[in-house]
């Protein structure tokens, strides 16, 4: 399950000295526009999330592109508290700050935080982009991984184009480039080039195998860019359907839906309700083509010269596009216009990142939401060793009726241990349901549920448990203020969005 | 060092107690060894069976020639033979009698002769906790051993052959490799007969449920052992309890789900008297009603009687001294008001739940359908995940078993799910499907393999074709496929995987 892995060097592991040396002339121009980047973090606690917890350091790569931006993986800057940027060649680090981030796509723009800096990035020639590279032809990757301070450069070839998980994310999948080159932790966020042209930037290894590098290809690096313009980033659209690829390859099925050998089309399993295509497109539909690109009975088109998934159609659009599915349905062809906007809120299966996630205290309980983050709290194997009920609601809450309207998946993962709450041993890290018999599907339901009640008791139901939690009213009422002074809770909510992070690190803000 | 060892292995011997020495050469003419061999289902393809295994136990002599193990020793058994100690001669042996959800068995040999000069050995009673036993294992497949332990404690586990919840001893022991029907004894007499071990503890069934299965036994019609069909819920929160109007106090415990088809649904009922005011209730436990004595004796609030040998036992406990038809006294807090009740208690069977607990001696339920496997999902399917397979077995398939698992009424209800496809090409494009779920073919539901069997029968027609529509859960994947060269698929695949029993394939 933990198949991928992210370039980003934890710790100090700086040690020895290795250089590399120069091995063609166009790269010492690109290597005076690429950087360091130090970085200090503080992640926040998911089991007592109005805490963040202490420091931690890490470091990666960054080039510049241009009106004072260095480009780099977001995993690199995530929950950064102070950020350090050094160019190759420079003897003195500069601050630098977040200037966008794009936890979907692992990219990040940063800004040196001075004018002297600002000043110094005008001075270089920025890093310009090329196309999507053609397999087999040779790419190399520009970095600082561990195993020394220098500035290190590896070659390799493209050994494969897909569309494949985001392990920064967690579930989202991107159009993504293999190479075989050795890509090590340090090289994230770093220039993979051909030529003088940045083809990628590198991101993500495979654990498994040998010489597996991943880079993050520019058609999703020029979708961040143009994302950006109007100074906000609203992220990749998600186009909610699970499909059946294949299925159109079986001559029963195929002649079921009268289609011939060729024509090709994958079936629609599942369309999720808070998705732009829901309404529009259904289960059974046969997609036969995508703005035009016929979809093999694998789901794949062609795109660029490489056959990939046909959903890279719909991820690479930006809010306000539209995408035109051809699709069989009830034996007619017909073209569907879908408006491409952002999911409704929903429960998303993936790491959080954000000041705090959503959470409430009520009574000394802790209610926070359920993430691929919360999950990983059981350690490397929580995929065996989490709570089977959260691990079911991970794979499959968009597909369980009870659960699939969620905004949240609300879990008790904490008692604050008080007279109170004194008889609430038993539910720990299980899934809230219902409070006094309603459905609650969102930390706000929760919070308006059991404040705004009327009933003397409230009473909390758990998913997949007949024992309900039941806490007094007034009494809660009389003890919140003494439990969360006790236990240092402040603020007891926190609403945002799950995603919400701030651009600019919390020491300089506040 | 090795010779010290020696020696206090030798002194360990000569140590033991004249008085264990005479019960021990006594034993070996009460107790035999009992080698099975087994032959059990392949449940990932369960048209054939897993390698023949052999295994050793022991069972003691009863009266008329009966020989008790408990039924894990005789559950898939292909052939049976008993062994006495001291001979190297072994005797056919036949299954007279198995209750697998108490874990017992009676056995004998098919020539009664062959127990000649044996002697039963008798029924002590229940020990009190801390009694010290001696535990009979075989040494060397000649001759009896004996092993010290002290009874730790006394409580309800689930019985190693059902989902029945069995009075059980804990006890402890300084050794490993026993609960293969190991007698247990005190003063010469059996007290309990082991069912398995985990490290140092030994479970053991206790005489007196021996007593209950072999009595029950003899009178012809066998009313087993019963349970209650709830779902209780400890009353230990005082917000809880006065929701409930339960009072202050420790006494009573929650029903939390009434299970249907149960001994609670089944009642008659009775007035009853108290200080709070006499009360007939309507017959049937429900979803919050307070349980605060059964059969007089008060319970806690975390589900507790008090037991005149042990102490402080699950309620649980109680029920395995009932029998299966037996009624059984309730007092009950039903929105403040107490009520007496009178229940019918009915026997209990694992098998009402649509997740199989067993099925010993039976072949598998499955039916194979253009190479695409469908099977009923049962506790012997999940457990080829190992030990571990209440954690790393499929997740769907787990949460159906953990959370969609209640009994049913008449208890017919399975889970119906594709284990594998035989790669063919007539189900090209699905061959990836595993462990999946059935939720409908051709738009009706699932609830058995014969309830699949004949809705394939009725299938959808499409320009004059007839297809098959599975729907596959929890994603809602479909599998469409026609009829047309399904017997041809058949002879195909029955010929590649060598699947010789034609009842295993779908016929139109």
């Amino acid at each position: 399950m933990a198949e991928f892995r992210l370039l980003l060097v934890c710790g100090l592991l700086m040690a020895s000295s290795w250089s590399t040396p120069l091995w063609a002339l166009s790269l010492t121009a690109l290597r005076a526009s690429v950087f360091k980047i130090q970085v200090m973090s503080d992640e926040p606690s998911l089991i007592e999330p109005w805490k963040r917890m202490l420091s931690s350091q890490g470091s990666g790569t960054g080039f510049y592109i241009g009106d004072g931006r260095i480009l780099t993986n977001a995993h690199v800057v995530a929950n950064a508290s102070f950020i350090m940027i050094q160019r190759d060649g420079d003897s003195t680090p500069m601050p630098a700050v977040i200037r966008h981030i794009a936890h979907d796509a692992d990219l990040a723009l940063l800004e040196p935080l001075d004018d002297a800096g600002k000043k110094a990035l005008a001075e270089l020639s920025p890093l310009t982009f090329g196309a999507l590279p053609r397999l087999r032809t040779p790419v190399s990757t520009i970095g600082f991984p561990l195993g020394g301070e220098q500035l290190s450069v590896t070659d390799g070839v493209v050994s494969r184009v897909s569309y494949r998980r985001y392990v920064h994310h967690g579930s989202a999948q991107h159009l993504l480039v293999q190479v075989d080159s050795a890509i090590n932790p340090g090289n994230s966020g770093g220039p993979v080039v051909q030529g003088n042209q940045v083809v990628g930037v590198a991101f993500q290894s495979y654990a498994q195998a040998e010489n597996t590098g991943y880079i993050i290809p520019t058609p999703v690096i020029s979708r961040f860019l143009r994302d950006i313009e109007d100074g906000r980033y609203q992220g990749h659209p998600d186009d909610g359907l699970t499909v059946t690829d294949w299925a159109i390859l079986n001559p029963s099925t195929a002649a079921f839906y009268r289609l011939k050998q060729g024509d090709g089309g994958v079936k629609i399993t599942h369309v999720d309700l808070w998705a732009p295509t829901a309404g529009l497109l259904q289960s059974g539909d046969i997609i036969l083509a995508i703005d035009g690109q016929s979809v093999g009975v694998d789901g794949k088109v062609n795109f660029s010269g490489e056959r990939v998934d046909f959903r890279v159609i719909f991820d690479l659009k930006l809010m306000g596009d539209q995408c035109r599915f051809t699709v069989l349905r009830d034996g007619l062809r017909r073209d569907v216009t879908v408006a491409v906007l952002p999911a409704r809120d929903h429960h998303v299966t993936g790491n959080i990142y954000a000041r705090h996630p959503r959470y409430f205290v009520y009574g000394g309980l802790v209610f926070t939401v359920l993430s691929r983050n919360l999950l990983r709290t059981w350690g490397d194997k929580w995929y065996r060793d989490a709570p089977l009920a959260l691990r079911y609601l991970d794979s499959f809450a968009s597909y369980d009726p009870e659960y699939a309207n969620n905004q949240d998946i609300i879990v008790l993962v904490k008692r604050l241990p008080d007279a109170v709450n004194a008889y609430a041993t038993g539910n720990m890290f299980r899934v809230v349901k219902m409070v006094d018999g309603n459905r609650v599907g969102s930390i706000s339901d929760l919070i308006s549920a059991l404040e705004g009640g009327a009933s003397e008791y409230a009473v909390i139901g758990f998913m997949g448990s007949q024992d309900p939690l039941v806490l007094s009213r007034p009494q809660v009422k009389a003890r919140n203020s003494v439990i969360n002074q006790k236990y240092g809770v402040a603020p007891d909510r926190w609403l945002t969005a799950a995603d919400e992070q701030p651009l600019v690190p919390a020491r300089e803000r506040s | 060092m090795k010779l010290l060892i020696a020696l206090l292995l030798c002194l360990n011997t000569w140590i033991a107690p004249a008085s264990e020495a005479a019960v021990r050469s006594r034993l070996e003419d009460q107790v035999v060894r009992l080698l099975v061999t087994k032959r059990e289902v392949d449940h990932s393809a369960p048209w054939q069976n897993e390698d023949v295994t052999q295994q050793a136990f022991l069972a003691v002599v009863l009266p008329a020639g009966e020989l008790l193990t408990t039924a894990y020793a005789v559950a898939n058994a292909a052939f049976l033979e008993i062994q006495r100690f001291g001979s190297s001669h072994r005797e056919e042996a036949e299954l007279i009698f198995v209750d697998y959800e108490a874990d017992l068995a009676l056995v004998r040999p098919v020539l009664p002769k062959v127990l000649l000069g044996m002697k039963p050995l008798a029924l002590g009673e229940d020990l009190p906790l801390d009694a010290h036993v001696d535990i009979y294992k075989v040494r060397d497949a000649y001759q009896l051993s004996y092993v010290p332990g002290t009874v730790q404690e006394v409580g309800v586990v689930m019985a190693a052959t059902s989902a029945y919840t069995m009075m059980s001893y804990n006890l402890k022991v300084q050794q490993t490799g026993l609960g293969w029907a190991e007698p247990i004894l005190a003063h010469g007499k059996l007290v309990a007969l082991t069912t398995g071990q985990d490290q140092n503890f030994l479970r053991a069934l206790p005489v007196s449920m021996i007593k209950h299965f072999l009595n029950d036994r003899h009178d012809q019609n066998y009313r087993g052992f019963p349970a209650l069909s709830v779902e209780l819920a400890p009353l230990t929160s005082p917000d809880l309890r006065r929701m409930l109007h339960a009072g202050e106090g420790e006494q009573g415990v929650r029903v939390a789900e009434v299970f249907a088809g149960g001994a609670a649904n089944l009642v008659a009922s009775s007035s009853g008297a108290s200080s709070s005011g006499a009360s007939t209730g309507d017959g049937k436990l429900q979803v919050d009603d307070v349980i605060l004595a059964i059969d007089d004796q008060p319970v806690s609030d975390q589900g507790y009687v008090s037991h005149p040998l042990w102490g402080k036992v699950p309620l649980r406990l109680l029920l395995n001294q009932h029998f299966g038809g037996d009624a059984l006294r309730l007092k009950i807090l039903r929105q403040g008001r107490e009520l007496s009740l009178v229940v019918n208690l009915a026997r209990f069977d694992s098998n009402k739940s649509p997740v199989f607990a067993y099925r010993y001696d039976q072949a598998e339920p499955h039916l194979i359908f253009g190479g695409f496997v469908f099977q009923e999902l049962s506790q012997d399917y999940l457990r080829q995940w190992g030990k571990d397979w209440r954690d790393i077995a499929p997740i769907d398939l787990l949460y159906l078993f953990n959370s969609q698992n209640r009994p049913t009424a008449d208890g017919s209800q399975r889970i119906v799910f594709i284990s594998r496809v035989l790669a063919d090409p007539m189900n090209r494009g699905y061959s990836d499907i595993r462990h999946k779920r059935v939720a409908t073919v051709n738009g009706k539901e699932v609830t058995s393999i014969a309830s699949l069997r004949a809705l394939l029968k009725s299938p959808v027609i499409s320009d004059g074709v007839p297809y098959s529509r599975i729907k596959l859960g929890p994603e809602g994947d479909e599998v469409i496929m026609d009829y047309q060269n399904l017997n041809a698929a058949h002879s195909r695949i029955a010929k590649t995987y060598e699947i010789k029993s034609p009842t295993s394939f779908f016929t139109p």
